[in-house]
């Protein structure tokens, strides 16, 4: 039987624990497939962004690479996570710098804050909630991505959910909507009424 | 291996868990670019990025002549250069580290007490044989 990219991940990741000399090997086996998924992830990030994202979540994993738990995550959502960490820090940065000269959209959902990707993380591993994540279609799945990244654009809502074509006034609205539904479907699950 | 990934490995010259901190310090020491080093080292840019991603060698004598030797070996490298890098770097670090700490200065003779100690082992200079 072939072996799956997380097998051929894991392989590497066991070599790279057991071995201090892996790294290399480990990065170039990680980096283009961690950079395809952030850019069809965020596919209006700037690709440099991304590509120092990626560099930055494969260094911070080579520092402590035994510090992976192979129980909780696959190592590919687990490297991905990282990387779309960074890539929000690297927004929020990019943002404080920009603020006051360029329009933020409503808030409607706080970014978490920068260490609490974890939690985040093992909250959504809630069995509660699995039934909702699993009925949600692609679009929603990027769309609740973006929030738990505290994304506040509505374009990269609007990229998310193919809507670039729609009038911008009915774009927001879809936008608003999608999120809603989202929120109210997770918040029934998890017990929290309607 | 791509050119994001050399980038990674060149950005991991700010971190003094990575070879290739030592490797960047020595380049700037030695006032060597990129192509200069890659020369010095017998390296190729894949086995550049390889070495740079690996972890710094071992701070006791011991244990750095045999991390250099280990990688070395394994990526086909200049034995002396890069031990003369490693030296450098983890001088470099304790410096960084005890800037970062407020450590006072007077650190600094115990690093050259033990570069002494460690020069019975010299390796040979730049352009010599691996």
């Amino acid at each position: 039987m072939a072996e799956t990219q997380d097998d051929v991940w894991l392989g590497a990741w066991r070599r790279l624990v057991a071995d201090p000399d892996e790294g290399g090997a480990f990065a170039a086996l990680v980096h283009g497939p961690l950079t395809d998924a952030l850019e069809d992830r965020y596919p209006w990030a700037d690709p440099h962004a991304v590509a120092t994202a990626v560099g930055d979540a494969v260094l911070a994993f080579l520092r402590r690479p035994a510090a992976y738990d192979l129980g909780r995550l696959p190592l590919f959502r687990y490297l991905l996570l990282i990387a779309r960490r960074r890539l929000s820090h690297q927004r929020e940065r990019e943002g404080r710098h920009h603020r006051g000269r360029i329009p933020w959209d409503a808030v409607e959902l706080a970014a978490p804050a920068g260490n609490e990707w974890e939690e985040d993380e093992l909250s959504f591993q809630s069995a509660d909630l699995q039934p909702v994540l699993a009925s949600l279609s692609d679009a929603e799945r990027r769309v609740l991505e973006l929030m738990r990244d505290g994304e506040r654009s509505t374009a990269a809502f609007v990229a998310a959910l193919g809507l670039a074509d729609r009038p911008v006034g009915e774009r927001e609205a879809v936008v608003k909507r999608v999120k809603d539904r989202i929120k109210a479907r997770l918040k029934r699950a998890a017990g929290g009424g309607t | 291996m791509t050119e994001d990934v050399f980038h990674t490995a060149r950005r991991a010259g700010a971190d003094p868990f990575f070879l290739a901190f030592a490797l960047a310090r020595y380049a700037e020491e030695q006032q060597m670019d990129e192509p200069a080093l890659s020369a010095a080292l017998g390296a190729t840019p894949e086995t550049l990025a390889h070495a740079r991603l690996c972890q710094m060698p071992r701070a006791d004598p011991a244990g750095l002549k045999e991390d250099v030797d280990r990688i070395a070996a394994r990526f086909g490298l200049n034995r002396g250069v890069l031990l003369l890098a490693a030296r450098c770097g983890q001088v470099a670090a304790v410096h960084q580290f005890a800037v970062e700490q407020g450590v006072p200065e007077d650190a600094a003779p115990m690093l050259a007490a033990r570069d002494r100690d460690a020069e019975a082992d010299q390796p040979q200079p730049p352009g010599g044989g691996g």
